[in-house]
């Protein structure tokens, strides 16, 4: 794999405050949190450079204190850009943030971000999305096991439209579906695309999925949130880790691997870095070049299946 | 609480006296103002003084020199000028009241507010303005400001006073010569009527808060989008607290076994991932080099 972390990359960057313990006692310390990125960085990057980014902040270290930022603020770091995308509210436009190397995630993760939510589009072509997202969001009283069985289930049922899917972990009890596509939709009929998906299957397994952001359709269910693919919907990306107690990280996965995990939050800060040490390829390995993508065809059989 | 005076003293009017204090009626530093950095790197650039002969020299080796002829140059130093430096009397002197209409506003040179210093003073304070006022009267008189005694004519300012130092005559120069080619001979009724319409129809009250620097705002617009949108150029160093070089500490961490195993985690978690994975065996020190290599 290609080298995108080098040693002046690391060496531009001076960690203020190492010392400060990040959300609560027994919290890693801010330098804890940087050096993960410094490790993980040339795993994490092609899936983050050059797509618009949603950062959340936590500069002091109290999770109280957590921000989300999908602007330039006065004060922000070197290597971070700025694109200009029309906001979806009316005719305004708005400059929002994205990377193009490991200097501006190294130099964001010392200016405090904890979470990268990158778009599902890149910069140089922000109409066209190329990352389809089902989040599975497990309600409370759902085990882990469900969810594992319910990412293998709609895996299988977009394999039968013709879309491979990857998995991840979110760093909490849900797990996310990407599928990568060719940049030939705009994000109008890609998120049509998703909800006639998602919708299908919760018709088809009413007790088992909702196609519903309300609280009281999600009972006992699995909600697939396919809203992840509007315009300026963003989720959280590879490697990245959550601000929450324990750091976890947000962790992708070989399919043979999703079954033997136990719990998705021993995936942190500091487990992360040693799995990849030690994995032989990338769990994610094809992501990039695949030529897969949303048909007319698909779309048909979706409308059967409704 | 008032701001903190320009210059204390006492006001005097014959064998009155009043303590009062001054405050500059302006100010300048909403002015957008720059330092001049060099174009490649951005650092702020000194400006120290050379000479031909020597090279750069220190500020504290400079005399001042009066050009009386091209190239012929008088030396005045401190020593001079101290002999000329008049002593604050502390006072300001009112000599005579003039009309406050007949005040010539070309010599008006700088504003300040004079206000009573202290309660004791308030009294005197308001007779002296309210006997001003009532004649319409502004009151010309000299106080010694950085060394240098000046003429300064005091008018009534709301409630208070203000004193403004006046230039001297050698600084004005006369209209005379510039408005010399005005004729003087008959106008036309009709033009003249028309232009008096014309006034009378644009007359608006005197709103000073419309009064902007264009100039200034778009100035300033400019510098505050920049700030916004990108960095600002300089990146000074980190100064307060601990700081580490990011690179440093990831060598730090290999050398201390940084990779190493986290400790066993509560009842929750039962075990990491990581111990799954079919490169388990690998040693932990040969990870962390692994690591370390893709890290780098």
């Amino acid at each position: 794999m290609p080298n995108l972390v080098s040693d002046a990359d690391l060496a531009a960057i001076w960690v203020t405050n190492p010392d400060r313990v990040m959300f609560g006692d027994d919290g890693p310390t801010k330098l804890d949190l940087v050096l993960y990125y410094a490790r993980i960085g040339n795993w994490m990057l092609p899936e983050l450079i050059n797509r618009p980014v949603t950062l959340v902040r936590c500069p002091t270290g109290k999770l109280a204190d957590t921000f989300y930022q999908r602007h330039a603020n006065e004060g922000m770091v070197e290597n971070v850009l700025q694109i200009d995308i029309p906001s979806n509210k009316a005719e305004e436009r708005e400059d929002y943030l994205y990377i193009k190397d490991a200097k501006g995630l190294f130099a964001l993760s010392q200016f405090g971000v904890i979470e990268f939510h990158p778009w599902g589009c890149r910069v140089d072509k922000p109409e066209r999305p190329d990352r389809l997202i089902l989040d599975l969001d497990p309600d409370e009283g759902l085990e882990w096991r469900d969810v594992v069985d319910a990412a293998h289930q709609i895996r299988a049922e977009l394999l039968e439209l013709g879309l491979a899917a990857f998995v991840r972990t979110t760093g909490g009890k849900g797990l996310h579906l990407v599928v990568p596509v060719e940049r030939r939709t705009g994000w109008a009929k890609f998120k049509d695309f998703a909800q006639a998906f998602v919708e299908a299957l919760a018709k088809r397994e009413p007790r088992r999925y909702t196609a519903s952001v309300a609280k009281s359709a999600r009972r006992g269910k699995i909600f697939i949130d396919y809203i992840r693919n509007v315009r300026g919907a963003t989720a959280v990306g590879s490697y990245s880790l959550r601000a929450r107690p324990g750091a976890p990280a947000a962790t992708p996965l070989d399919w043979n691997e999703l079954s033997s995990v136990e719990d998705p939050r021993d995936f942190d800060y500091q487990t992360v870095p040693l799995r990849m040490a030690s994995l032989a390829a990338d769990p994610w390995r094809g992501m990039n070049d695949s030529t897969q993508r949303i048909t007319n065809d698909m779309a048909q059989k979706l409308r059967i299946h409704k | 609480m008032a701001p903190r005076a320009t210059w204390k003293g006492y006001l005097k009017l014959s064998l009155v006296s009043c303590p009062v204090r001054l405050h500059n009626a302006t100010t300048t530093v909403n002015r957008i103002s720059f330092n001049w950095l060099h174009k490649d790197t951005h650092n702020r650039v000194q400006m120290k003084p050379s000479d031909p002969e020597l090279g750069q020299v220190e500020r504290s080796e400079l005399v001042k020199g009066y050009e009386f002829e091209k190239d012929q140059y008088i030396v005045v130093g401190d020593e001079d000028l101290e002999k000329i430096q008049i002593e604050s009397t502390e006072t300001i002197t009112i000599e005579e009241f003039v009309d406050a209409d007949d005040v010539d506003p070309i010599f008006l040179d700088s504003p300040y507010f004079l206000a009573p210093d202290g309660p004791v003073a308030d009294e005197t304070f308001r007779v002296i303005h309210k006997a001003m006022g009532g004649k319409n009267k502004a009151a010309l008189g000299r106080v010694v400001l950085s060394g240098r005694e000046r003429r300064v004519i005091i008018t009534l300012r709301g409630n208070g006073l203000m004193l403004t130092t006046l230039r001297v005559a050698a600084e004005v120069r006369r209209h005379e010569e510039y408005f010399s080619d005005i004729t003087d001979g008959d106008l036309d009724d009709e033009a003249l009527k028309l232009a008096e319409l014309i006034i009378s129809q644009n007359e608006g009250a005197w709103d000073s808060s419309e009064f902007e620097d264009q100039y200034q705002k778009e100035l300033l617009e400019i510098v505050m989008a920049k700030i916004k949108g990108t960095k600002p150029v300089i990146t000074k160093a980190p100064e307060r607290g601990k700081v580490i070089n990011l690179m440093d500490a990831l060598k730090q961490s290999i050398d201390d076994g940084g990779l190493k195993k986290p400790p066993a985690k509560s009842k929750r978690r039962k075990a990491a991932p990581a111990k799954k994975s079919a490169a388990a065996k690998t040693s932990t020190k040969a990870s962390e080099k692994k690591a370390a290599t893709k890290a780098a």
